[in-house]
């Protein structure tokens, strides 16, 4: 593979070898997985700046963020403020995160492991797994993820969260939520959600397809609203989970959803970004956080006027599924194939052929929970 | 009679209602069998005789055994099966046989790129990476 180099996809780089600006206590043995978790760990309680907590609910998981500086509250939080939790009911977390920033927090994780060849160097996603431990380091914008899947804490460590890429704020923290849930027989996908009651359907296809035009029409048209990028899929219920309550559209899709022009959080940046949207303030009574899937749907732009569905089978379902969890999900592998076949097959499974008339489309996903219901 | 193995531990299969999706993870190929392929191949990895597989569908046309044999020197052909040297003593139990549909073998190389990316490095108890000097 070869050296990223800097550019527009890439603005940041983690500085080899990464330095050390605070003083850390003595560390164990780096070179082990246990040893390295906890230096990291440790090393959060020297980053300097305030300390935040935030509590939510992702995927029926208790989640405890906790953070250093608001830089990265305020990058991290927003799109998961739908799932935020403030009772006390929801008891201990199973989950809790330490995050922090070298530019704000003046500290470092450790540095990583040595891997033959220099791979870690250079790749622009790393992933180091084992039983207990997942490490996935996204060179191209810069951000550490570490879990312990046994003890149930992960470590979210950015070079700047104020630099933090737009999409990266949209969906935070993906490779951490990849790493605990595939753990958990769920899933996090690369696909819209949108239902009605307690009946959703997840649109699930490669970019350019209509997943998000499809999901916002739905919104518009009233259905209820879990994602248009990223879910959580559990397919042992089967279910379906919020994860962010971020919708994305590219500037040139805006002219159809002229309610939301009013609405976009980086207005001053589309000409490099898509436009973004934090949909729980403006949507808040159509935002849902789980539902039953009852179909998986495949969108594709077709070249009349008219929509149409057709029922396809589960392998036509996961050849779209790893088309987009490939392309989406850092540090993802061949170890999902099981989960994603589980996926495939735990609902009916449609083709939707989006026309040019966009009001057929919402009537079309009414007609196809109808018909998953009745399957 | 040939028994039939993956031919690398990069093989890796999913029976999904009939049809069968394998990927070659070493060459980035991914692979759809559908109608009678499906099944033949979910029995070839279980380790059923390739002489037997025309016995598991009903309404079997009669060049059914030959179809299947030129389905299984494909699978060979492509890097996906190879003869198993040690096969197991006792065969496993057959499934119960389903409608013959003739077989296709479709393969893909649109997810190449990103099958090959290999970004894991999965590692075992002792197997965290180690760092220069530390020792072994």
């Amino acid at each position: 593979m070869s050296e990223i180099k800097p550019g527009p996809n890439n603005p940041v780089h983690l500085p080899d070898p990464l330095p050390v600006w605070a003083t850390c206590a003595p560390e164990g043995d780096l070179a082990t997985p246990a040893g390295y978790f906890e230096a990291a760990w440790s090393r959060f309680l020297v980053a300097q700046g305030s300390t935040w907590r935030r509590d939510f609910l992702v995927g029926g998981t208790h989640v405890t963020l906790e953070g250093k500086g608001e830089a990265l509250a305020e990058a991290l939080t927003p799109a998961l403020a739908h799932l935020a939790v403030t009772d006390v009911h929801v008891g201990a977390p199973r989950l809790i995160v330490r995050t922090w920033d070298s530019i704000h927090g003046r500290v470092d994780p450790p540095p990583l492991p040595a891997l033959p060849g220099d791979k870690l160097a250079h790749d622009r996603v790393s992933r180091l797994s084992d039983d207990r431990f997942t490490a996935v380091l996204e060179r191209h914008f810069g951000a550490l993820t570490l879990l312990d899947g046994a003890s149930g804490r992960g470590i979210y460590y950015t070079h700047d969260g104020v630099t933090l890429p737009y999409y990266e704020t949209a969906a935070p923290m993906r490779a951490l939520w990849y790493a605990w849930f595939s753990r958990h027989a769920a899933l996090p996908l690369h696909g819209a959600c949108v239902g009605r009651g307690d009946d959703v359907l997840l649109l699930t296809a490669p970019g350019g397809n209509g997943k998000s035009t499809t999901a916002l029409l739905a919104l518009q048209a009233g259905f209820e609203y879990l994602a248009d990028d990223w879910c959580l899929i559990a397919p042992r219920v089967p279910a379906a989970y919020s994860l962010f309550s971020s919708a994305k559209l590219r500037p040139d899709n805006l002219h159809r959803f002229p309610g939301l022009a009013d609405r976009i959080h980086n207005h001053d940046r589309l000409d490099e970004e898509k436009a973004t949207f934090f949909l729980h303030r403006y949507f808040p009574s159509q935002l849902k956080s789980s539902g039953r899937l009852r179909a998986l749907v495949i969108p594709r732009v077709g070249g009349t006027a008219d929509t149409s569905f057709a029922k396809v089978s589960a392998a036509h379902a996961f050849h779209a599924l790893m088309q987009v969890t490939l392309q989406g999900m850092a540090g993802a592998g061949k170890e999902l194939f099981p989960l994603l076949g589980e996926v495939a097959r735990c609902a009916p499974v449609y083709q939707l052929t989006l026309g040019h008339d966009l009001a057929q489309i919402p009537p079309a996903l009414d007609a196809i929970l109808a018909h998953a219901s009745r399957a | 009679m040939p028994v039939f193995k993956p031919a690398t531990p990069n093989i890796t299969h999913q029976a999904l209602d009939g049809e069968v999706v394998a990927i070659d993870f070493d060459k980035g190929i991914y692979f759809n069998f559908c109608g009678a392929a499906g099944p033949a191949f979910d029995a070839l990895i279980s380790g059923i005789p390739s002489e037997q597989l025309a016995t598991l569908f009903t309404g079997a046309p009669a060049d059914a055994s030959s179809k299947l044999a030129a389905f299984c020197q494909r699978c060979v052909d492509e890097g996906l099966l190879m003869v198993a040297d040690s096969p197991a003593v006792a065969p496993p139990p057959a499934p119960s046989p389903v409608a013959w549909v003739e077989p296709s073998f479709e393969s893909y190389t649109n997810m190449q790129q990103l099958l090959l990316a290999d970004p894991i490095h999965d590692v075992g108890d002792q197997a965290w990476p180690k760092q220069p000097g530390s020792p072994a």
